[in-house]
């Protein structure tokens, strides 16, 4: 009984003392990084990482030897670990990586190929693979995360939520993480592309405090359209409009905003509210694929500038044509310029012709990237009006009645 | 081992099914995947049938001497001495085998997860668990393993529910791109790290034999259709080129559940359910071999012989695992020939002569009914 009951203690004893784990790290211990930038450096590699200042997140204003919530370490190295290991000699804290948000890479960097530092990124154990990845246009990695920006304390954070909200609600941006980046690179049917970000207005103070300390912030940090990838090589920028195709493309539109000439002159502008694409595949007599992206879309009135009559059925009709014709042109346009700029397929055409058609595909798999820019691509849309808003005739026409 | 106490069908299900997906859960998308590409998932439904097929070989083999375990099945088919020969040989299959699942264990949680704990300490932790099982003997681990199951299932049911949302069904076309040959060739692969024969050791335990057979079919069918669905999830989600890719391509695949920024991070679920079948499928070969040794050697008991065993186990993990990439290429190379003998081709011959003797009994009966009287009732069970 006595050894049973002493036993117990013991053991309970042993709870307190054994509890915890051999490689724990504290919190106090860690310096957690929101944000990576890797670029090109004469030694291999300039990595510098934006990390979050626990003691200073929650006032902005300074705290009480008035550092900044965030701090930015750079060091060089000949791979990005030597790098990062080396960062340590300036900083107090262990680099803590599983929270990294944002990850941009340099254009030199990019143009050279991101191969290497995706074999890092996915090789270590720490990082995952839900962040997204950034290429800074025209710039260094380093001078977008020596940004302090409004709203959100932590720069990182704000690049994190403004890919997020640009690409959900205006679709001229790209979305893409780690993972998705991996699938695209590694297929033979498709090439990858990744998010642009550019600073913008007066770069002099950006990394102090000033830079928000007026109405109109001194400089922001921009999304910048999709960089469009050949393997893990930048090979160029999509402008606004190609990028929004791609998205649409891709399936990847959400919401955006548009506009076409009324039928009557003036200005009709829409929301598109949701929109679903498919590419179909046919086969020509010369035994070649050509494909057809076949885009559903609803879509809401949001301002007539016209006098068009609303309450005919027949103009929402003519409307609804309208929006069709402009994205079957648009849209096919955009598709041949990406075509003809780029021997890149970005829109995985290849990768549907191998699921569709995979005896076809082997013919194609060892030159695809060069019949990618000859094939022929055509976009067949079907748009409905659902809502036209809170009120039916277009002002200008209720003026003229009176 | 207490005989007369005997373990429930339910209970030897559960083994079967924790046996099955052991460690295979974590390792097995990455080979197929390789090998199959697109067609993973059917090749793990290939691998499924390959399994089912040789637990129907045990089972008749089982029926030609009921109420015997493998090691006496052995001695009973080859005669004495041949037969504790091939049960040593059996023993150094099993052996193997635990010290290569140990330093899969090992690396797995050195290298993924807790990366500053040294692989040894992890294995000797999990050894002394195992220890304390084998101690305990079957009976106690049958149950341990009824309290484990209900949480195995329930954790497994998260885990996919949880990766539903990412799943992209364009991962899995075309299907059967280059014909039925890889997927066959990777069935056959991946269908040898199930190991069901060590159940061959235990399966007398269970009382009647219609339930245990069935029991021990369900229990591999259940097991493999996890296993298909991990496959299939890992295709799925993460596309053929990461799964192929990864160490653990399980563990890949558990780390990208996100659902709403809130439910995320939740790969210890895989780690859990991976933990306990693992603790199921390692303690099973622990006993599976003392009972080996037991019934080699004549012993009464087998107890003192968990500690050298173990040491044994330890040495045998640190100098068979020496790294990842050696493991794989043995695996790729050289596993599948050595495993297959001892799961397909050695039951397979020894059920031929088992066949042979007893069919030989049968047309021996009428000159000698008196001295083949103890062999009857097995003949007439004879399928």
């Amino acid at each position: 009984m006595y050894t049973k009951s002493l036993g117990c203690i013991l053991l309970l004893i042993s709870l307190t003392v054994l509890s915890g784990c051999w490689s724990r790290r504290e919190l106090n211990d860690l310096a957690i990084v929101m944000a990576l930038g890797v670029d090109l450096d004469k030694d291999g590699y300039a990595v510098s990482a934006q990390v979050m200042n626990p003691g200073q997140a929650g006032n902005l204003t300074g705290g009480s030897n008035g550092s900044l919530p965030v701090v930015t370490y750079k060091a060089t190295g000949r791979t990005i670990p030597e790098a990062l290991q080396r960062m340590l000699s300036t900083t107090p804290r262990d680099l803590y990586l599983a929270h990294v948000r944002v990850l941009v890479f340099g254009e030199a960097y990019a143009r050279q190929g991101v191969g290497d530092a995706i074999d890092f990124l996915t090789r270590s154990h720490e990082l995952r693979t839900d962040f997204f990845l950034l290429v800074a246009k025209h710039t260094e990695a380093i001078k977008i995360l020596d940004v302090i920006t409004p709203f959100e304390q932590i720069p990182a954070n704000s690049l994190y939520s403004s890919i997020l909200v640009s690409h959900k609600n205006w679709a001229g941006t790209g979305k893409v993480t780690l993972q998705q980046f991996i699938v695209e690179l590694e297929r033979g049917g498709s090439n990858p592309i990744m998010s642009g970000v550019q600073l913008q207005g007066d770069t002099s103070e950006q990394g102090s405090l000033k830079n928000v300390q007026s109405v109109i912030p001194k400089s922001l940090i921009k999304q910048a359209g999709i960089a469009v990838f050949k393997k893990d090589k930048l090979i160029g920028w999509l402008g606004e409009a190609p990028s929004k195709t791609v998205n649409y493309v891709l399936n990847e539109v959400d919401t955006t905003e548009g506009s076409i000439d009324s039928p009557d002159g003036g200005v009709a502008g829409f929301i598109i509210t949701d929109a679903k694409s498919r590419i179909r595949i046919s086969i020509n007599e010369k035994n070649e694929p050509e494909f057809v992206i076949q885009l559903k879309a609803e879509a809401n009135l949001t301002t007539l500038h016209s006098r068009l009559d609303l309450s005919r059925t027949a103009s929402i009709k003519e409307l609804e044509q309208r929006i069709e014709e402009k994205f079957d042109n648009l849209m096919a346009a955009n598709i041949r310029i990406v075509q003809e700029k780029f021997d890149s397929d970005i829109f995985g055409l290849g990768e549907e012709l191998h699921r569709q058609y995979p005896k076809l595909w082997r013919s194609y798999r060892k030159h695809w990237d060069e019949s990618f820019q000859s094939v022929k691509v055509s976009v067949k849309s079907d748009v409905a009006i659902r809502r036209i808003g809170s009120v039916v005739q277009p002002q200008q026409k209720e003026m003229e009645q009176k | 081992m207490k005989r007369h106490s005997g373990i429930s069908a339910l209970q030897f299900f559960i083994l079967t099914f924790g046996l099955t997906i052991g460690t295979s859960i974590l390792v097995i998308p990455s080979g197929v995947a390789h090998i199959a590409r697109e067609d993973a998932w059917i090749a793990s439904l290939v691998s499924m049938a390959i399994n089912l097929l040789m637990v129907i070989l045990y089972i008749a083999l089982a029926r030609l001497y009921p109420g015997q375990s493998l090691y006496e099945i052995l001695e009973a088919v080859t005669g004495k001495w041949p037969g504790k020969l091939l049960s040593l040989v059996y023993l150094f299959y099993f052996i193997s085998l635990v010290g290569t699942l140990l330093g899969n264990l090992g690396f797995f949680v050195s290298g993924e997860v807790m990366t500053e704990t040294p692989p040894e300490v992890v294995q000797i932790i999990f050894l002394i668990a195992a220890i304390i099982s084998a101690r305990k003997g079957i009976i106690i681990l049958a149950r341990v393993g009824e309290l484990f199951f209900p949480w195995v299932v329930l954790l497994l049911l998260i885990l996919i529910l949880a990766l539903t949302p990412q799943i992209e069904w364009n991962y899995i076309k075309p299907v059967l791109e280059d014909g039925w040959l890889p997927v066959l060739q990777a069935g056959l692969q991946s269908s040898v790290f199930q190991e069901v024969i060590v159940l061959m050791v235990f399966l007398p335990l269970v009382k009647q034999q219609k339930s245990r057979e069935r029991a021990y079919l369900l229990g591999t069918a259940a097991g493999n259709l996890v296993l298909s669905a991990i496959v299939l999830l890992s295709v799925l989600v993460l596309g053929i080129e990461q799964t192929e890719n990864s160490t653990f391509p399980a563990y890949a695949l558990a780390k990208t559940i996100n659902i709403g920024n809130i439910l995320q991070r939740v790969e210890g679920i895989l780690i859990t359910i991976w933990i306990l079948t693992y603790f199921i499928k390692i303690s099973v070969l622990f006993l599976s071999m003392l009972q080996g040794l037991r019934s080699i050697f004549g012993l009464k008991r087998q107890n003192h012989l968990i500690y050298p065993l173990a040491a044994l186990f330890m040495i045998i993990a640190w100098n068979t695992y020496i790294n990842t990439v050696y493991v794989n290429d043995i695996i790729a190379t050289v596993w599948m020939k050595f495993s297959s003998l001892f799961l397909l081709i050695m039951p397979a011959v020894l059920y031929l002569i088992a066949v042979v003797r007893v069919k030989l009994l049968k047309q021996e009966q009428p000159e000698n009914p008196a001295g083949s009287q103890t062999q009857q009732p097995e003949s007439q069970k004879s399928p």
